[in-house]
């Protein structure tokens, strides 16, 4: 959400308000953006699949197939003029539950990463500013523990114990996801905190919070965006993989994953109900890294590569 | 490493054209979508996994193949459902067994028991000359170590003996008396669930373990192996993928002469599998969890039959009284009146029977003259206006849950969701796996408002049922959400149990069911059937007995005495 | 830095990890709602089963007590017991493992060998077609979860077009080879069950590509660009002017440095490819530890599931030092220079 909202700024860069100076890096940073036609195919899909999912009632042929909604004798039907993608075991239109379905991929994204990004963050400043303390090896430690088993595993593992559910998946990924953030961030802060201008800084007897956050922080801002962008297709990819194994989104509410996985029961007769799914969810993913490609080169400012 | 380049470049390719074909026909609207999954159905049940038919046609020998749910354990102290039951059955031996008709016939022990006048002491002769599998002869001592061990335990079945088995004694070699501490009438009907074990063997192979002199009570080995006498013995057991068992040729009873030699029961009911293995000739009968559409799927294949039997269980949506809002009594007449029975016997579960108690309409002691639910959205309207939570309705939600590996279930979650819908009524569903709902209902707070559930009677008469789903010593199980726990109920079916006098007991029953069905204490939405494919080849006489339309009363496994079925192949 | 010291900080360091580890996923394992002891002996159990299996597993003391319990079972090997088969845990571990290990080390021999051969002729022939091709499969191979790939090979090798088969480990009548290495393919090779390797590896094609597929994608694309980035550099001039002959170059002096983001990279990736397995397993009904571990999890087989989560986080922390050491080997600035 907040790398599309980063793309439609640098898409209007005539506001008023905008200093010369700024409207001419903004228009820099929009051709660094649009150098790569996949980014710009990225920022429309992705623009395309908020769209769809905001106005998903208004949008969608069926809005009540999204919820509890059963209608046995059209189940399984192939995909028709009346249902384009087909119906599913339910007798509900597929093209209406997945595009109902991204709501919940995109909110699980969102707040995963609202939640572990600032976490991560934090500790990872924390820790690198501090380093060679005890609070720094603590941090770090546990960031290790948790880096050392994927993160799908262990959210299986918390989510199975848990009750199934959105809000526990959310939970477990933010808790397998923080520690990501907290060694990124502790890696810049830990090489800015030997630049001159810090020591410089604390020379002249600089607090240490303006220290971390007007001097290290704003050094990090664009690897974490970087990150984040793409993250956020990441974050789906595991979200879908947790309600495929039934411990995401509850029914009768749709998730891709749980799509799938009920569509493969019904294979190969009603193949619609496991492929459009599938594609569903390459696209969203797709559209994300591509958008989330984009914002790294933009905020790279062209001279170094970032990977 | 050159040629496998090759083969998976070649994968690559082709994925990526099903990938750009799906997209094609994702946005063209699919005209000649339909015509290419038939002509792929077909071609699935023509060749499916033919390189693999070879190898299996190539034995030669009979054997029949099934698959199961998983979760299943072959030692008869543990084990209760449906899969343990088929293994135990063909592997162990009882005192009595049920035939298809639900008559006891004799088993181990010889016809002629004797019971004292109070009904509080069994006495039983075993048949001389029953072998072991390893060829040792069954005693007395046998039958004692194994209820013992049953009893001390306390799993799988020990909960029908425990409150009415005080001791067991040997009299001789092959006298064995059963002393209950109080009448328990339906007595015989609960025996075949002692299986007799090879005290020998289990004793040889006991490991450490909490039961004092006897270990583990050789729980590690019969996980793995079995100690009967029954007519198949366990020759491999592979843990998560299937149990084989062979031919006992020292077994006492009779075999069909076209008996199977070798019979297999695959773990894993994933319909893909199930229709792998069908359509390629390498499994002869299927498990009952498929969804209906792979049945159509598999009636398909030549060769192969769908039928359907009675299971001797109700599909229930059981309710917890206990819990708002289910706990008011007008809650749970409007969900009885939400369900559109006619749909489901009919559309969700073809083959499925009305069901007007939750006592089986062919069990002794199935009260008759009840009238079923009705559905109508009117009159669940009117008994939710009479409810305390009439006006709360925005607050409120129904919580329903349905068990993950019986997909069907969702259905009927579903209906009732929507119809709720239309008369205001929130209701809310989950899916949750069964263990996961087995632990949930052993506290009230947890326990879902609704939930769907098959269960059948332990034992063949109505009063098994009503105790299990009743009783408050089945509260906290799955058997139970009601959380009734009244004492009136308890003593009610307590007094039942007791009453020797066949009439009388079934007057009893029958009030207890006009109670239960007036206060909805759950609802019993069918009267199941499952469904299996099976080969023509196979003759099954329980299946067999269903096409004629004959009523099935025969317990949870002996639906599966393998050595009476017959390969015609 | 000393290799051998390297080696023996990076041991150490992983240790502490691990011990972290098991404490969480014990701590996971017991902020379950609900009665382990029910869970475990099933609905019909009477009191006094309950009763002893709670003494019996030390669920009646408090939680360090229980971990320290449980934390030195696993020092001696000891998981506890499953309760969905009733054995050690450690007696299912042993006997799935192989299975998932079999498969892993195919995915991962795929891994390596067709993203070092797909990038190097991408890098080739740059943008032709070849190249493109790559370059969209790299895009759709991150973006297509592992459970996608697995449903949709299903689809078209078990019902479509079924030339190999898809489901199990060997087909149904052909007995498994004697347990030598636990590695079917291997087995059945050693005891010169030609047949039974066959099949064998018919049954691992399907598994281990749907397995390998995601890492394949990009690891050739790494594979591509550093191998375009390197071909500029003045050494392979140099080489070229010294006469060195042209396989020579590509080989040792071009491929092998190339191979350095690629390695780092791909640890991850066979790494991640056990992670995946836990779907893919289930999805193909392969006989290993993930599906093992995936069913212990929708039943909340408590030691099962730290079990395996322990052994999993093991198994990636080895990985990550092979992957070091062999980022150390290719590297000689790592090797011979400072800190690592």
């Amino acid at each position: 959400m907040d790398s599309a909202k980063e793309g439609l700024k640098a898409d209007r860069p005539e506001k008023r308000w905008l200093s010369a100076r700024r409207a001419e890096e903004l228009e820099k940073a929009w051709r660094r953006f649009s150098r790569n036609r996949l980014s710009v195919m990225g920022l429309i899909l992705v623009t395309l699949i908020l769209l769809l999912a905001w106005l998903a009632p208004y949008v969608t042929p069926y809005p009540a197939h999204a919820g509890a909604f059963t209608d046995f004798v059209n189940s399984c039907a192939a995909p028709s003029a009346e249902h384009w993608l087909g119906t599913d075991n339910m007798g509900r239109d597929i093209l209406t539950r997945i595009v109902f379905s991204f709501r919940g991929a995109l909110y699980m994204a969102v707040l995963v990463l609202a939640a572990a990004v600032p976490v991560g963050c934090s500790l990872g400043l924390l820790a690198g500013y501090l380093r060679g303390t005890w609070l720094d090896t603590l941090i770090m430690r546990v960031t290790d523990v948790f880096l050392s088993v994927p993160a799908l595993l262990l959210a299986l593992a918390v989510v199975s114990i848990l009750e199934p559910g959105l809000t526990n998946a959310m939970i477990a990924v933010t808790v397998m996801w923080w520690p990501w953030y907290a060694r990124l961030m502790y890696g810049i802060a830990s090489s800015c905190r030997n630049e001159y201008y810090v020591i410089h800084a604390e020379l002249i007897g600089a607090s240490k919070p303006h220290i971390i956050f007007r001097q290290i922080l704003p050094n990090c801002v664009s690897p974490i965006f970087t990150k984040m962008a793409l993250d956020v297709g990441w974050v789906i990819l595991i979200g879908a993989t947790l309600s495929y194994v039934g411990l995401g989104e509850q029914p009768p509410t749709p998730s891709l994953g749980q799509m799938v996985s009920d569509g493969s029961r019904y294979m190969p007769d009603a193949w619609w109900m496991t492929i459009f799914p599938s594609f569903a969810i390459v696209l969203i993913i797709l559209g994300f890294n591509f958008l989330g490609d984009g914002i790294g080169d933009m905020l790279s400012k062209g001279d170094s590569k970032y990977e | 490493m050159r040629k496998k380049s090759g083969k998976n470049a070649g994968i690559c390719l082709v994925i990526l054209i099903i990938m750009t074909a799906g997209l094609w026909t994702g946005c063209g609207g699919g005209g000649a979508a339909p015509a290419d999954t038939s002509a792929a159905g077909t071609s699935a049940a023509a060749d499916g996994g033919a390189p693999a038919a070879e190898a299996a046609g190539g034995s030669g020998e009979k054997i029949i193949r099934m698959t199961q749910a998983g979760g299943y354990f072959i030692d008869p102290g543990v084990g209760v459902d449906y899969a343990s039951m088929i293994l135990c059955v063909n592997l162990y031996d009882s005192l009595v067994y049920p035939d298809l008709d639900g008559t006891l016939k004799a088993g181990a022990a010889e016809e002629g028991w004797e019971v004292s006048e109070d009904g509080l002491t069994w006495n039983f002769t075993l048949r001389p000359g029953i072998k072991f599998h390893d060829g040792t002869e069954m005693k007395a001592s046998d039958v004692t170590f194994s209820v013992n061990r049953m009893l001390t335990m306390g799993e799988g079945f020990a909960y029908l003996f425990a409150d009415y088995v005080d001791k067991v004694e040997a009299i001789g070699d092959y006298g064995v008396q059963f002393i209950l501490g109080r009448p328990f009438a339906p007595f015989l009907r609960i025996l075949p669930r002692i299986y007799i074990l090879n005290e020998a063997v289990v004793r040889e192979n006991q490991a450490e373990g909490p039961y004092g002199v006897f270990g583990d009570y050789g729980k590690a080995y019969l996980a793995e192996h079995d100690a009967g006498s029954g007519a198949y013995y366990c020759e491999a057991m592979l843990v998560q993928d299937r149990v084989i068992m062979k031919r006992f040729d020292g077994y006492f009873g009779e075999f069909e002469p076209n008996a199977p030699d070798t019979v297999e029961i695959i773990t894993g009911t994933e319909p893909a599998a199930v229709r792998a293995l069908m359509s390629s000739g390498q499994l002869e009968i299927s498990d009952q969890w498929q969804p209906n559409e792979a049945y159509d799927a598999l009636d398909g294949i030549e060769g192969v039959s769908v039928g359907s039997m009675a299971t001797g269980q109700i599909l229930f949506l059981m309710l917890n009284t206990a819990k708002a809002p289910t706990d008011d009594v007008h809650v749970r007449r409007a969900i009885s009146h939400l369900i559109d029975y006619d749909q489901v016997i009919n559309v969700l579960f073809p083959g499925y029977l009305e069901a007007d108690s939750p006592v089986l309409a062919g069990l002794p002691g199935h009260a008759e003259g009840l009238s079923p639910y009705e559905f109508s959205l009117d009159k669940a309207r009117e008994e939710l206006a009479l409810s305390a939570y009439a006006d709360q309705l925005d607050s409120i939600a129904v919580e329903v849950v349905w068990i993950s590996e019986v997909p069907d279930e969702e259905k009927l979650a579903l209906l009732i969701q929507a119809n709720a819908q239309q008369i205001g009524l929130k209701v809310n569903v989950t899916r949750v796996p069964w263990s996961a709902h087995v632990n949930n209902v052993a506290a009230m707070e947890t326990t879902p408002n609704a939930a769907p559930c098959y269960m059948g009677p332990d034992y063949d008469e109505g009063g098994a049922t009503l105790y299990q789903r009743f009783h408050s010593d089945t509260s906290a199980t799955w058997q139970q959400i009601e959380w009734l726990r009244s004492d009136a109920m308890d003593a009610q079916i307590d007094s039942a149990l007791v009453t020797v006098d066949q009439d009388a007991r079934f007057a009893i029953y029958a009030d207890i069911q006009r109670e239960v069905m007036d206060g909805v204490y759950g609802i019993s939405v069918a009267e199941s059937a499952e469904k299996h494919a099976y080969c023509d080849f196979v003759k099954w006489p329980a299946m067999e007995r269903a096409n004629r339309g004959e009523n099935m009363a025969s317990g949870l496994g002996y639906n599966y005495q393998f050595r009476t079925f017959e390969v015609n192949k | 830095m000393n290799l051998r010291v390297f080696v023996f900080k990076r041991l150490l360091s992983s240790v502490v990890v691990l011990l972290g580890l098991s404490v969480v996923i014990f701590g996971i394992a017991r902020i379950l709602p609900g009665d382990p002891a029910r869970l475990a002996l099933g609905s019909t159990a009477t009191q006094n089963a309950l009763d002893l299996f709670r003494t019996e597993n030390h669920l009646d003391q408090p939680l360090p007590v229980q971990y320290a319990y449980w934390i030195g079972g696993v020092l001696r090997g000891d998981f506890g017991t499953s309760t969905s088969t009733k054995r050690a845990v450690a007696q299912d571990v042993a006997e799935f493992l192989p299975a998932t290990l079999e498969m892993a080390s195919f995915s991962a021999v795929f891994l390596i060998v067709f993203s070092i051969t797909v990038g190097a002729l991408a890098a080739n022939w740059r943008d032709t077609l070849v190249d493109g091709l790559m370059r969209v499969m790299s895009y759709i191979g991150i973006a297509i979860p592992g459970f996608v790939i697995a449903t949709l090979l299903l689809l078209l090798f078990g019902y479509v077009w079924p030339v190999i088969p898809v489901l199990g480990r060997l087909s149904h009548g052909i007995t498994p080879p004697p347990g030598i290495t636990g590695f079917y393919t291997v087995d059945s090779l050693l005891t010169g069950r030609l047949g039974t390797f066959w099949d064998a590896f018919l049954h691992l094609l399907i598994p281990a590509v749907a397995l390998c597929m995601g890492g394949l994608c990009q690891e050739a694309r790494l594979v591509r660009s550093a191998m375009i980035e390197n071909r500029g550099k003045d050494y392979l001039a140099a080489m070229k002017g010294y006469g060195t002959p042209g396989r020579v170059i590509t080989g040792k002096y071009l491929l092998k440095p190339s191979l350095i983001p690629a390695v780092s990279c791909m640890g991850m990736d066979i790494a991640s490819l056990m992670s995946n397995a836990f779907l893919i397993e289930v999805i193909f009904g392969w006989p290993g530890i993930s599906r093992y571990g995936m069913t212990a999890m929708l039943s909340k087989d408590l030691n099962v599931i730290s079990g395996v989560i322990l052994i999993f986080g093991a198994i990636f922390v080895g990985i990550n030092i092979v992957v070091d050491v062999a980022v150390a080997y290719l590297d000689p600035r790592i090797r011979l220079g400072g800190a690592a």
